[in-house]
């Protein structure tokens, strides 16, 4: 699941693929604002079939937050 | 002659109900609003918002809600709107509250105001279940929407249900709304500004300030009955609520109201707008948008080549050439009116290359919000453009000799004062009566404003919101692990972005015998614990260990604007 999450993060916002580390924190290490965080969760709900909701959205602030967001919620 | 600001043909009204009224004669069942609830796309007509308004006034009429303070709070839906303007139309007074503010930050407002009623969306539904036995004043909840969860609490009742009694009084008689008598001198909204409880203050308006900087805005904007909008906005602030839900209406546009930050740029598709009314967050993330798009299809060199050349041309030939890009947002957005923060210059550029024009302009809560802004004909870059209609602006400077000093405002739109805080209202103003914006910039030969600097110490993000950096210092002083903390907003290197920093002075007591990177991990778990309490705008990005105590003043007070 991460590497999905990481080619996400390359293709949609041209991130450096070394950049991306499961502890790399969204906002100052890759340099995603909430509106580019809110389009890579819609992104990832199409990718895993998981519902991010717009209130969870402001929890993630790494990439592992997100694996383990769509890892906790998927059925 | 010199240029001046311009003036499109504006729709007069007196009254923000008399406003409703008008646009309901001219629009009738034009879409006002186009909504999705429960997957379900809905339109709400001009003639519904009248409907709703007059029911709404009846209905509070009916359970002697009528003249009380309201909080208002949630996402973006015309029954909020229809709300806002109905606890006005009867003489009560709208409290619209951020939906993301701490459940502590809520009650706490509701108390300074006494507010006897809250309506809310189901974005609420968590927080309102937390609090409501703590809000004793409050004698009805109104939950708007579909699929409510009501608590059990006789108190709560459903928005449907609400329309309903007021529709059925309406229709008894009572014409709550249209017969008030309107005083435009009255106080109809508290706005409270970012910050705790402690920090924050109330934003008096009365319905001359709304009124005036509506007019304003329609006279800046220049919007028709042919526009079409699409809201991505908080509702609470006064920019999106008088620039886009007042403003746009008076000239008969189309709100599609965006159901989620999630799906923002495919609602720009869908929707097609002709205009918007943003932050620079957006801005920038379009803008980030389309060179990822050109660089996906590898054309980034050949546009770069282009651009200096079509610059030249007329801007309907740009648009022509740039229509794959003009199209990612609906193919007819013709211009984006951006306030909150300054935009970076290159991104204006960018843009009308591209053929969508950038309207930037000022304002602040205090002035309801519109201050000025660049006329669509005659912009300058870094500028916050020319005073609006109504409102004069004036550079207070410490000696004629200083080219700067602070921006000071007089007008129709400057609010009564802070509610319940004579003390922050009296330093708000200078002796004659003008309101101190707490700007610092300076007004060229040709009457642009320039913005130079800040005297106070918020923090102004891209995204338009303010930070109060007091209220992230004391979640975070709060840790034993920290003995000095202040908060400031660093710009990232090459950009305007903005990034919240904490620098922290640690308790070296506790970390004897620690490295520094086990000492800053340590402090970056006590900031992302404190990070996850806050919503997202408030999240502090970076952190910056000391290895001194922050300068004090002879009151031991921290010597903020020593700090680099």
């Amino acid at each position: 699941m991460f590497e999905t999450i990481k080619n996400i993060l390359i293709e949609e916002f041209a991130i450096d693929a070394d950049m991306i580390t499961e502890s790399a924190r969204l906002d100052t290490d890759l340099g995603i604002s909430s509106l580019d965080l809110a389009e890579l969760a819609f992104r990832c709900e199409s990718e895993f079939g998981v519902e991010i909701k717009d209130e969870d959205i402001a929890t993630l602030l790494t990439v592992g937050d997100i694996a383990n967001y769509i890892d906790d919620n998927r059925q | 002659m010199k240029k001046g600001q311009t003036t499109h043909i504006v729709h007069p009204f007196d009254t923000l109900y008399d406003g409703i009224v008008k646009q309901a004669q001219r629009y009738g069942d034009k879409t006002r609003y186009i909504y999705t609830e429960n997957k379900v796309e809905k339109i709400f007509t001009y003639a519904d918002m009248l409907d709703h308004v007059n029911y709404i006034a009846s209905a509070l009429h009916s359970l002697s809600l009528d003249g009380k303070f309201v909080a208002i709070s949630g996402e973006t839906h015309p029954d909020y709107v229809a709300s806002y303007l109905a606890v006005i139309s009867c003489g009560g007074v709208s409290v619209p509250l951020d939906k993301d503010i701490s459940a502590d930050q809520f009650v706490g407002f509701n108390q300074i105001c006494e507010t006897e009623c809250v309506i809310y969306t189901p974005a609420l539904d968590k927080k309102i279940a937390e609090v409501y036995a703590q809000l004793t004043n409050v004698k009805k909840f109104v939950r708007i929407g579909v699929n409510p969860a009501l608590p059990d609490d006789d108190r709560f009742v459903t928005f449907d249900d609400l329309l309903a009694l007021g529709k059925e009084a309406y229709e008894a008689g009572d014409r709550t709304a249209e017969n008030y008598q309107v005083d435009m001198e009255k106080l109809c909204a508290v706005i409270f500004t970012s910050g705790t409880t402690g920090t924050s203050k109330g934003v008096m308006l009365n319905q001359r300030n709304l009124v005036s900087a509506t007019l304003d805005s329609c006279s800046i904007m220049g919007c028709t009955d042919k526009d079409m909008y699409v809201s991505v906005l908080p509702i609470h602030h006064t920019y999106e609520f008088t620039c886009a839900q007042l403003a746009l209406p008076n000239t008969g546009a189309s709100t599609a109201i965006n159901d989620s930050i999630k799906n923002t740029l495919r609602n720009f598709a869908k929707y097609k707008p002709t205009a918007l009314v943003l932050v620079p967050l957006y801005v920038e993330t379009m803008h980030k948008r389309i060179w990822a798009e050109i660089e996906k299809k590898g054309k980034t060199a050949t546009i770069k080549r282009l651009m200096p050349i079509v610059s030249k041309l007329p801007r309907a030939v740009r648009r022509r050439i740039f229509k794959d890009i003009i199209g990612a947002f609906g193919g007819r957005l013709d211009y984006i009116v951006c306030g909150g923060a300054p935009l970076r210059p290159e991104l204006m550029a960018d843009f009308d290359c591209f053929g969508i024009k950038i309207c930037e302009g000022y304002g602040i809560t205090e002035c309801a919000p519109l201050v000025s802004a660049n006329p669509m004909h005659w912009r300058k870059y870094h500028s916050a453009g020319m005073r609006v209609p109504h409102m004069n602006v004036r550079i207070d400077k410490a000696d004629d000799a200083e080219k700067t000093g602070e921006i000071v405002v007089s007008g129709p739109a400057v609010m009564m004062g802070y509610y319940k805080n004579s003390e922050a209202t009296q330093e708000a103003f200078t002796d004659d009566g003008w309101f101190r914006t707490g700007d610092i910039g300076y007004i060229d030969d040709d009457d642009f404003i320039f913005i130079t600097g800040r005297k106070k110490n918020i923090i102004l993000l891209s995204n338009g919101k303010n930070v109060f950096p007091e209220e992230l210092e004391e979640h975070l002083g709060v840790s034993d692990l920290i003995k000095e903390v202040v908060a400031i907003g660093r710009k990232k290197e090459g950009s305007d972005d903005v990034v919240i920093t904490a620098l922290v002075y640690p308790d070296y007591d506790k970390f004897v015998g620690k490295t520094d990177d086990e000492i800053y991990t340590a402090i970056r778990d006590v900031v992302d614990s404190v990070n996850k309490t806050l919503p997202t705008f408030k999240h502090i990005g970076a952190v910056e260990i000391r290895k001194e105590e922050f300068e004090k003043n002879t009151s031991r007070k921290i010597m903020r604007y020593k700090i680099k």
